[in-house]
């Protein structure tokens, strides 16, 4: 797959996981994408950082600093009205190409 | 938006870099915490950490340039280093700047003055629908007074006429007296430009009973402010115009072009018909200056 589809998966992925589960730091996300994906999808850990930034510039998600629980300081990231908008138009893209995939797999 | 914080990204780099590399530090820690919290040594958690995160020094470079504009930054550079080549020879940086700096300049200058004069509309209502008419005969652009008059009578097209005309004269106030500009204009004038006085009233058409009848002015703002200083209570005192005493009636308003000259007197006022000046012109039936000027509809 093409490099643009896997950066937007994995921003579509993002973004539900902010969705679903509200505020979070990187590597909260990383470790609820391992759990909800049943360890299928393991994403380089690194890579999510360039990601979330560029969604941030794109106005998609909003960082600020705060505490652990163990105290120590994380940007925590969260969902924008604007992020929410994007995150339906990428659900449905996906859903569409997943259906087009399918649909040319099973094609006799 | 986003473009602005990536601008301003660009002028903090160090406090951008310190950010990012505090974010990623966190994320291995927080890695660490839970892989000794699995039982994982302190030299194994910290392997598998920074292992599954993957190269930090890459990772840490995509995100700066997320956060950033490298085309912004890759110009800033060349333009730094253009500076530096500069700075190496003065000679032909002074000889550059000062050619752009005169030809920058006289453009300037001639363009504002071509739009204050000319491509600036003028400031009044109905500005679109106000029309010069001139005369193009022998190259002379003046009109004749009893011509206008004629004009005026037998009017079917324009809303309405007036006439102006440029002229000079001793204007003496509060115990000076200096030679001042201004306009002769029909009473309609101001009626027909549609402009409303910022202080005191306008001449109008029905002040004029012939000849010497209507002894006003009407000052612009700007000749208000130097020659006047400002001053409201001149409303209605008198000034001399070539020692005829006229009454000041009002101040127009600013910054309309078409009342720029200092001082508007309607034409029915002007007793100069019989002076020298008008020797070379004709005089209407009722005694007034005849030469004439442009007349505006």
């Amino acid at each position: 797959m093409a490099k643009k589809d896997l950066q937007g998966t994995l921003d579509l992925l993002v973004l539900k996981t902010l969705a679903q589960r509200g505020e979070m730091h990187g590597y909260g996300i990383v470790l609820h994408l391992q759990k909800a994906s049943d360890e299928l999808l393991a994403v380089e850990e690194g890579s999510l950082y360039p990601a979330l930034h560029r969604m941030e510039q794109g106005g998609w998600i909003k960082s600020n600093w705060a505490l652990t629980e163990s105290g120590r300081k994380a940007k925590y990231y969260k969902l924008t009205a604007a992020g929410r908008k994007e995150l339906e138009a990428a659900e449905k893209n996906f859903d569409q190409l997943v259906k087009g995939v399918r649909a040319v797999m099973r094609y006799a | 938006m986003s473009l602005i914080s990536r601008l301003t990204n660009l002028f903090r780099r160090s406090g951008l870099d310190h950010e990012i590399d505090a974010e990623l530090k966190a994320h291995i820690e927080l890695r660490i915490e839970d892989n000794l919290a699995a039982g994982m040594s302190p030299e194994e958690a910290h392997r598998d950490a920074v292992l599954r995160f993957g190269n930090a020094t890459v990772m840490r470079e995509r995100a700066n340039t997320e956060d950033t504009s490298p085309l912004l930054a890759g110009i800033g550079r060349d333009v730094h280093y253009a500076f530096r080549q500069l700075r190496r020879s003065p000679g032909f940086a002074l000889t550059a700047i000062l050619t752009l700096a005169l030809g920058i300049g006289g453009n300037v200058v001639v363009l504002s003055v071509l739009n204050a004069l000319i491509l600036r509309p003028l400031d009044l209502p109905h500005a679109n629908r106000m029309y010069t008419i001139e005369q193009k005969n022998h190259g002379d652009v003046s009109q004749s007074y009893p011509d206008y008059l004629d004009y005026r009578a037998r009017n079917m097209s324009l809303a309405d006429m007036a006439a102006y005309r440029l002229m000079a004269a001793g204007l003496s106030a509060e115990g000076s007296a200096k030679m001042s500009r201004g306009y002769e204009a029909s009473g309609n004038y101001f009626d027909m430009l549609g402009v409303q006085p910022a202080l005191g009233r306008f001449f109008h058409a029905s002040d004029e009973h012939g000849p010497n009848s209507a002894p006003y002015i009407v000052l612009s703002d700007a000749f208000w402010r130097s020659r006047f200083h400002a001053d409201p209570h001149v409303i209605g005192t008198t000034a001399d115009l070539d020692k005829h005493p006229f009454t000041i009636l009002g101040v127009a308003p600013p910054p309309d072009s078409t009342v720029q000259k200092h001082f508007y007197g309607p034409t029915s006022g002007c007793p100069w018909s019989t002076s020298s000046r008008s020797k070379a012109m004709s005089s209407s039936p009722n005694g007034v200056i005849t030469a004439s000027g442009f007349w505006v509809c």
